[in-house]
């Protein structure tokens, strides 16, 4: 059976949890492959507001930062939103990328069909306007 | 580990607290790193009795202090109703003071249940003392029971209330500095001003949270936890007793609650789910009224509560 190793959730809400759910390796594979082919973009602001704001990815970690430091400084969330995505590492840092045409957004609001409620899904899809196909 | 104690008690045993989390320790060194200026090792304790004289914060590893240019214990001083960097810093030490790391402080003091705060009350007390002088009490009249249309109005509405509120100073760092105070409370959290790490519910905490997302029945689920409806007047014992506004998304689609706080500086203030605080609406503009603020898809106004000390909440 396969474990999931990336969560998504859909940042909208202000009382009430944001929905999360998880993606298949195929889809986390398929992620990093859009991700890899951005653009990196001067530092931007993601939607701030109430109401639909974007999509946040981060892995799902098997231990919490108690350890001693880790070696590595890998990515710990994935924010997308408004055409723009901020990588940020463990140690803080962030990187940028442009999310051309809102295309991973989209793609993450298609992928995210049957996973979280109907109606809302398409609320906030209804935001992106004529972006996704 | 990072031991944070607060210097607040002269015969009891001090409030202590235990950070674990890495990241979180090194990011709180940097801050302490920044007021470095006023830390020593082991400084005198002055102050007045009752208190918050300041800070006791133990680095169990050496080298996390040292990448800080830090001693690994230090004592910091606090000032009452001081500004800037150090009361942030004091506000970053309070906001860590979770159930888990009071729970390791208790273990690692030996202390008995008698002898140690609860964690609500240790956050509570603390923040008391740390918004000593912040807030104010005011008078929160009932005007309109006062005009013509009196006599058209409900019993309840028509009769002339004073009651008093408690209107805090807008403090954004608290909520939006520390990334689990920010991640794990919600617009209930911030209107109420007590911050629970579990994105709280209306009702939750009385055992009878909504089943709906509607006017009535969040309003039900808020009044089941403790908040009374404005111009249901609290006593005094009651304080902080705090101004807040309901609002819902009614969708389709997109069905939400949310919750406003009036400050002392006479705007409203509010939290968007796991964002920042902000006194500002979905146009940019300090919130003076939220009945006509911009509330994006918030379009029903239910109405005004008062929050008290006693409020249930989780």
């Amino acid at each position: 059976m396969e474990v999931p190793t990336m969560q998504v959730e859909i940042d909208l809400f202000s009382g009430r949890p944001n929905p999360v759910w998880n993606l298949t390796d195929a889809e986390v594979s398929t992620l990093r492959a859009r991700l890899e082919s951005l653009p990196t973009a001067s530092p931007a602001a993601l939607p701030d507001r109430l109401g639909y704001r974007g999509l946040r990815a981060s892995p799902l970690e098997a231990q919490p930062a108690t350890e001693e430091p880790p070696s590595t400084n890998p990515i710990i969330a994935i924010e997308v939103g408004g055409g723009v995505i901020r990588l940020t590492r463990r140690d803080g840092t962030a990187v940028h990328l442009r999310d051309t045409g809102r295309s991973v957004e989209c793609w993450l609001l298609t992928v995210a069909q049957g996973r979280v409620d109907e109606p809302m899904r398409e609320s906030a899809l209804a935001d992106l306007g004529s972006a996704c196909p | 580990m990072l031991k944070i104690t607060a210097d607040v008690f002269s015969g009891r045993p001090n409030p202590t607290w235990i950070v674990e989390d890495l990241d979180e320790i090194r990011a709180v060194l940097s801050d302490v790193a920044k007021v470095a200026g006023s830390a020593s090792a082991r400084a005198a304790e002055e102050g007045k009795l009752g208190e918050l004289r300041g800070f006791y914060v133990d680095v169990a590893s050496d080298q996390l202090a040292a990448d800080q240019g830090l001693d690994s214990a230090l004592y910091l001083p606090f000032k009452p109703g001081g500004t800037g960097p150090m009361r942030e810093l004091a506000e970053r030490f309070v906001s860590l003071a979770s159930d888990e790391s009071v729970a390791m402080g208790v273990a690692a003091e030996g202390l008995e249940e008698a002898q140690a705060l609860s964690p609500d009350l240790l956050r509570s007390f603390l923040g008391e003392k740390l918004g000593k002088d912040t807030g104010i009490t005011e008078a929160d009249a009932n005007a309109a029971a006062a005009a013509e249309e009196a006599a058209e109005m409900s019993a309840e509405a028509a009769v002339a209330v004073t009651c008093y509120i408690e209107l805090g100073a807008y403090n954004p760092g608290f909520w939006n500095n520390n990334s689990t105070v920010r991640s794990r409370n919600n617009c209930y959290n911030y209107a109420s001003n007590k911050r629970t790490d579990t994105f709280a519910q209306p009702g939750r905490g009385c055992g009878r949270m909504y089943t709906a997302i509607t006017c009535a029945e969040v309003t039900r689920a808020a009044l089941c936890d403790g908040l009374h409806r404005r111009y249901v007047c609290f006593p005094d014992s009651e304080k902080p007793r705090y101004l807040v506004a309901l609002v819902v998304a009614p969708g389709p689609g997109f069905v939400d609650f949310h919750w406003y706080r009036k400050n002392k500086e006479g705007f409203w203030s509010h939290k968007p789910g796991s964002t920042a605080a902000r006194n500002t609406d979905n146009s940019g503009k300090v919130i003076t009224n939220p009945q006509t603020c911009d509330r994006g898809p918030y379009t029903q106004f239910c109405g005004y509560f008062y929050t008290c000390r006693s409020q249930r909440i989780r």
